[in-house]
């Protein structure tokens, strides 16, 4: 029993002495989670809470009663509910709307389905647009379960009808994209918002351990110290790295482009084209391709993004000795990137404090993730602004890594909690 | 009458200059190093405590202490890996710290637990070392490397099918190939069997007989007593005795260089 205790006791002390296994461990489960939990609170909350505030806008065509009913039945629910004409609609500032349409009594007495039209208005697309229009369709369906209740029994209607009185049909109004969408389509596109921030997130990950694993290597290999006393200046070193990163930067930008080129190719083909009129944007043409200058200004930020993810790979390998602790420290830092994915996903950034947007902006990683948002809503200057804001970082991030080398830390540093159990850096 | 060849001369040249060292000036510009007064400090740790030693050009000279006595901080500063905390460190009259540059490119260094790129053979491992130092001249440095490795036809090997021994040799022909005006040499015959670390030694000794200047540490006294012409002793961070092997002998009365070592360094 106590060989057994003291080989627990040892292989705890390894483990948790271990940097890797404090990360994947305790760091990542009790930042990420968390994380994740809040972002998603923080992003529903906000959109109930826009929804919940907003005024109902109603094109009342109906030539009966019954859309006087459904007015009524609103503002009898609380709901503000402002009346108006089908010709001030689009200049009215709505961001929900109902359009009741001309037979909407008469269809309803004839025991007959219609169709109550549901616009919403939307600034920018993210997952929580649904919300919007979802509201739109809880209200029609409350008035449905508000007439069956209280009207229906003294009319006496047939059953399938009474289960189907109303048909709703939805239209997302985008600012961004400048245009409508039909709302079927509207889940779709959510759902590829988020699949391609996921791929970034992939490819920023392995630029990251690709990159500190090429410095953390040579201190692994022991072939660092050898290296640092060649008559080589610590510029060329730093450059030589940097190249390394570039390599694998071009590698990747290649491999990304021609993958995400054929990936929107793919989409403008399907159905989500035919349904969303996908292929009537200026960026995307099936028969021509996506524009050349389109291709140039992608090809760009993904390689400026993932040179300054290589940059952050050097200089993260500054505080590593090997190959492992330096892929424990990447997935660290892939943590903040993978919470910032979900942030611009989840969150219209459109309604967030002016200070909070201008943060989210100035991060380098935010415009190659959403990279297919932009060229969705034909925001090809955001391409520009990314690319700006990539060139300031990358600046910083190739002077601290030329910093880097020119200091003896390159050889000492680790991480703290590593130098406490182990070694201090000059032995012997 | 026959002449003495030059490479003869160039081995005794270091005790003529031992014997006129003492308060003569004019010597000043044949250190090949300086160390003077040394400080290195590690947050509160104190690696090295104002060491001092000078190393003449042309000797073998070793480095010898027991573990943790600070060699190896020593020989990083002088290699111009690290930075001295205070006091000052001279390669042929080259600061480590202002003319780092210059150091390396008359200097090469062999850590103790060097490595090599595993995915290289042998050969393109020496020849992008060799390019380093000369476009024009790197072939003469491969050629000399090869034959310093004694790889024979391995050396088209790759690095990391070598054995610990073979990767030795590889590293230590990488270091002396080019022929350097100074070899640092941090433990060059660690880990290796008998009959490889002898022909290390003889390796050692032919290079320096072709002028290059030697530092080594060891923790062999054997091999010490055979390579070194001069030798400090360090413990704890301080240079606790300096001499040639002889002089050590007499002076601390030890048979061999182990008893001079062990009685020094316990008596610390």
């Amino acid at each position: 029993m106590n060989v057994l205790i003291e080989l627990m006791k040892k292989e705890i002390k390894e483990t948790f002495r271990n940097p890797r296994y404090i990360i994947f461990t305790i760091l990542f489960p009790l930042i990420l989670f968390p994380a994740i939990g809040y972002i998603y609170n923080f992003s529903f909350q906000a959109a109930q809470e826009q929804v919940a505030r907003l005024s109902v806008y109603v094109v009342n065509l109906d030539n009966g009663s019954l859309g006087d009913e459904f007015i009524s039945f609103l503002k009898k629910i609380n709901i503000t509910v402002v009346e108006i004409d089908l010709s001030d609609l689009n200049s009215s500032g709505y961001q929900l709307a109902l359009i009741i349409p001309e037979n909407f009594t008469s269809s309803f007495s004839e025991g007959i389905s219609s169709n109550i039209i549901i616009k919403s208005r939307i600034g920018s697309l993210s997952f929580t647009m649904v919300n919007i229009f979802q509201r739109g369709e809880a209200l029609v369906n409350a008035f449905e379960r508000y007439l069956r209740r209280n009207i229906i029994s003294q009319v006496g209607l047939d059953a399938e009808f009474l289960n189907n009185m109303f048909e709703t049909e939805v239209y997302v109004y985008v600012d961004e994209w400048g245009r409508e969408v039909p709302g079927r389509s509207i889940a779709s596109i959510a759902l590829q918002l988020f699949l391609v921030p996921w791929l970034i997130f992939g490819l920023v990950v392995s630029i990251l351990q690709v990159s500190a694993a090429m410095l953390s290597e040579e201190k692994e290999y022991k072939t660092l110290e050898t290296l640092l006393t060649l008559p080589i200046s610590r510029k060329i070193l730093a450059l030589e790295k940097i190249l390394g990163s570039v390599v694998v930067a071009f590698a990747a930008t290649a491999a990304y482009t021609v993958g995400f080129l054929i990936y929107v190719f793919f989409l403008g083909t399907g159905a989500l084209a035919v349904d969303s009129g996908l292929t009537d944007l200026i960026g995307v043409d099936i028969l021509s391709g996506v524009r050349p200058d389109i291709i140039v200004l992608l090809s760009l930020l993904f390689f400026l993004t993932i040179l300054i993810t290589g940059g952050i790979g050097l200089l993260l390998s500054l505080f590593t000795q090997d190959t492992k602790t330096a892929e424990g420290l990447t997935a660290t830092v892939s943590m903040p990137i993978l919470v910032l994915i979900l942030f611009g996903v989840l969150i219209d950034i459109s309604i967030l404090p002016e200070y909070i947007r201008i943060i989210y902006y100035s991060i380098p990683f935010v415009y190659l993730i959403k990279s297919f948002e932009y060229l969705l809503v034909n925001r090809i200057d955001m391409y520009l602004v990314g690319i700006i804001v990539n060139i300031f970082w990358l600046l910083i991030i190739l002077t601290l890594v030329a910093k880097m080398f020119e200091s003896e830390r390159l050889l000492t540093m680790k991480l703290s909690f590593s130098l406490k159990i182990g070694r201090r850096g000059g032995e012997g | 009458m026959r002449l003495p060849t030059y490479s003869a001369l160039y081995q005794v040249r270091p005790l003529i200059l031992r014997v006129v060292e003492g308060g003569s000036h004019r010597c000043r510009e044949m250190y090949a190093v300086e160390v003077m007064e040394l400080v290195k400090k590690y947050g509160s740790h104190l690696a090295v405590d104002k060491a001092s030693f000078k190393i003449i050009e042309g000797e073998i000279f070793g480095l010898i202490g027991p573990n943790g006595a600070g060699k190896s901080t020593t020989l990083r500063i002088i290699a111009t890996l690290l930075k001295p905390t205070s006091g000052s460190v001279k390669v042929f009259n080259y600061d480590v710290v202002k003319d780092a540059k210059k150091i390396r490119s008359i200097i090469s260094y062999l850590p103790e637990e060097a490595g090599a790129y595993k995915y290289l053979t042998g050969y393109e491992y020496l020849e992008m070392m060799a390019k380093i130092y000369s476009r024009d001249d790197y072939m003469e440095y491969v050629d000399r490397g090869i034959e310093l490795s004694g790889l024979g036809s391995r050396i088209y090997s790759r690095i990391g099918e070598y054995s610990k021994g073979m990767l030795r040799r590889l590293l230590l022909a990488r270091a002396l190939m080019t022929l350097p005006k100074l070899a640092i040499l941090d433990e060059p015959t660690s880990g290796m069997d008998v009959v490889y670390a002898t022909e290390i030694r003889r390796m050692i000794k032919r290079i320096n007989s072709e002028g290059v200047t030697i530092l080594l540490s060891s923790h062999n006294m054997l091999e010490v007593e055979y390579l070194c012409e001069e030798i400090a002793i360090i413990s704890s961070g301080r240079i606790i005795a300096q001499g040639s092997p002889d002089k050590l002998k007499d002076e601390y009365g030890g048979e061999n260089l182990e008893d001079v070592f062990t009685s020094l360094v316990k008596s610390r």
